[in-house]
């Protein structure tokens, strides 16, 4: 099928299509739950104003902060995946990789391990343990990149100190279990694996969080270009005009902040920033005028999908699943199926 | 007659190897210019010293009346396009999505425009590469990304083109299409500068050819005055000799 030259009209028709896919994904996660209220009969009613308190109580203050909140999730691991992998050149890298994930599990466990504390009238909770967790980790790798001699290829650079940051702090964060009671070790186990759960979370969190994530994405699309001369290669970018350097740090900070968010309230979630980009990138082609809309949108419905599969689990398995175990399940075969598919049809990613 | 770049005692070393030393070379509007020297001589350093993406050591580069490192990356694109030595590409980016990139310094645009769009054909079908428009960059044979990657370049608008050994995967016929391209854009006021390893092609093509050896120009002018025997048996180390074929000159090695 011709693809021709990006137009505006194709942007728009991506990201109707996505958003439309996102809004479907939503729905259904507000007609899910543990409990018996949902289906069509819940959305009728709710359209015509026939909900019982009780019901508004689930939806207004379980249900919709959670469909939200995993749409901003999904949102920006996936973008801060198809960054990542246009920065570094390398379709295998995610928001994961570089380590941001480990620093912020390592803080968040940290928290746990520890107990909170209150600095004035902020409490350090595993939120914030872990997005200072994920912050510390990326001034590692960009320290290290900073003493990186020109010439160097700092992409490599910058990918094998994330390998190591992620080795080193898992290396701490089994050393914290280890030493931690039995009971302490299963909750650091089930804050690893991830949830989406924000009962609790105060509605000028959800907003401050909802509005830094959004502000990442924007500022990230702002730089689609760049990104599409950056894919190229850095000697390639800069005979462009790019000023490779400062592209590559903006939108790799803006890109790991937005993750830093995410992870610091949703714990470890897997796999969205690797298989998203991916799938989407076969679908629309690798423009980032394009394919960044299209994988805020994706992610959002992707990540909204799997929380409702994870809740769906509970009537199975008489619990929730947690989110970040389940998209590790879907997203792992997932992965191997567009590699496969990417040998048969040779032409890159 | 006004410069398009002037290189003063350029100095490059990687480590203990010193590249470049003292280097002079100067490059008037409407010229173009041929930088011979044999594998590993330097020429692919000295051309990414002009395109300003690497530093040297010592020295300065003035490019239309402005010294290099002062200007941002992408007002040294608006005036110079870069035909690089191809890479594999990682991302399947459509042929004409990235000849389109080649407009990236000079427009403000989000999109292309519909003039865009047409330059980017008309680039792709001097090229003979028109009907490729829509494949993968990453599926093109090495003499189509080199060709694709003139057709950037041509979109570009850039009085200087620097060409980094631009026919080495082209076959006569390609070879001598990409040049032509190269000598309208230096007839109509343009400057080039091109890294290449086949004489004939400099003498017919070019206007000046300056011969790399040992970190510095050892000889520069007119292609017949300065490519003698001596001289490039000098640089490759072959005897090699000159002679002429309906009026044009050609080498043939003699050993």
């Amino acid at each position: 099928m011709k693809r021709g030259a990006v137009s505006a009209t194709r942007i728009g028709v991506v990201g109707l299509i996505t958003l439309a896919v996102w809004a479907v994904a939503a729905l259904v996660g507000l007609m899910v739950g543990s409990t018996e209220l949902g289906g069509l009969d819940l959305l009728t009613r709710w359209f015509s104003g026939e909900l019982t308190q009780t019901e508004q109580a689930i939806l207004y203050r379980a249900r919709l902060p959670r469909v939200v909140f995993a749409g901003l999730v999904g949102a920006a691991l996936a973008v801060g995946g198809a960054v990542f992998q246009a920065v570094l050149r390398n379709p295998l890298a995610d928001p994961y990789i570089l380590g941001i994930s480990g620093g912020a599990a390592l803080g968040g466990t940290l928290v746990l391990v520890l107990g909170t504390a209150t600095v004035g009238v902020v409490t350090l909770g595993t939120p914030v343990g872990a997005f200072f967790g994920a912050m510390g980790a990326l001034a590692v790798i960009f320290g290290v990149e900073r003493w990186t001699p020109p010439g160097r290829a700092s992409t490599y650079v910058l990918l094998l100190t994330g390998v190591i940051v992620n080795a080193f702090a898992a290396s701490l964060i089994m050393f914290l279990q280890s030493v931690v009671t039995a009971r302490k070790a299963q909750e650091i186990l089930f804050y690893l694996m991830g949830s989406l759960a924000v009962e609790g979370t105060s509605t000028t969190v959800m907003v401050v969080v909802a509005v830094v994530m959004l502000s990442c994405v924007l500022v990230i699309y702002r730089y689609a270009m760049e990104l599409n001369a950056v894919a190229l290669g850095d000697e390639d970018a800069a005979y462009l005009g790019v000023e490779v350097d400062r592209v590559r740090r903006v939108t790799v900070v803006v890109a790991s902040l937005a993750v830093a968010v995410a992870v610091a309230f949703s714990g470890i979630i897997g796999f969205v920033g690797l298989v998203v980009p991916h799938a989407l990138r076969l679908a629309v082609g690798p423009d980032h005028r394009v394919l960044l809309p299209a994988c805020a949108f994706g992610g959002a419905a992707f990540l909204s999908v799997a929380d409702v599969l994870a809740r769906g689990g509970f009537g199975l398995l008489g619990t929730t699943l947690p989110v970040g175990v389940l998209t590790s399940m879907i997203g792992a075969p997932l992965f191997l199926y567009f590699l496969w598919r990417s040998f048969r049809r040779p032409g890159g990613w | 007659m006004g410069n398009v770049v002037r290189a003063e005692s350029v100095e490059m070393a990687f480590g203990d190897n010193e590249v470049l030393s003292g280097l002079d070379l100067q490059l008037d509007e409407a010229m173009s210019l041929a930088l011979i020297g044999a594998n590993g001589c330097g020429k692919t350093t000295l051309m990414k010293i002009l395109a300003g993406v690497l530093v040297p050591q010592a020295g300065q580069i003035t490019l239309l009346g402005d010294v290099l490192s002062k200007l941002k990356r992408r007002e040294i694109a608006r005036r110079i396009a870069v035909v690089p030595q191809s890479s594999p590409q990682v991302f399947a980016f459509t042929l004409l999505e990235f000849v389109l990139m080649g407009y990236h310094a000079r427009s403000g645009l989000f999109v292309p425009s519909d003039k865009q769009l047409d330059g980017a054909h008309q680039a792709l079908q001097s090229l003979a590469l028109g009907s490729l428009a829509e494949r993968p960059v990453s599926q093109l044979s090495g003499g189509e990304m080199q060709r694709a990657l003139m057709a950037r370049a041509m979109v570009a608008s850039a009085t200087l083109w620097l060409l980094d050994e631009p026919t080495a995967s082209l076959d006569m016929h390609h070879q001598i299409s990409l040049l032509d391209q190269m000598k309208r854009h230096v007839d109509a006021g343009g400057a080039a500068v091109a890294a290449l390893h086949d004489l004939a092609l400099v003498h017919r093509f070019f206007d000046r050819v300056a011969v790399l050896h040992d970190g510095q120009i050892i000889t520069h002018g007119p292609p017949d005055d300065v490519l003698t025997a001596s001289v490039v048996s000098t640089v490759y180390g072959v005897q090699m000799q000159r002679g002429s074929v309906d009026g044009k000159t050609v080498w043939v090695a003699k050993a």
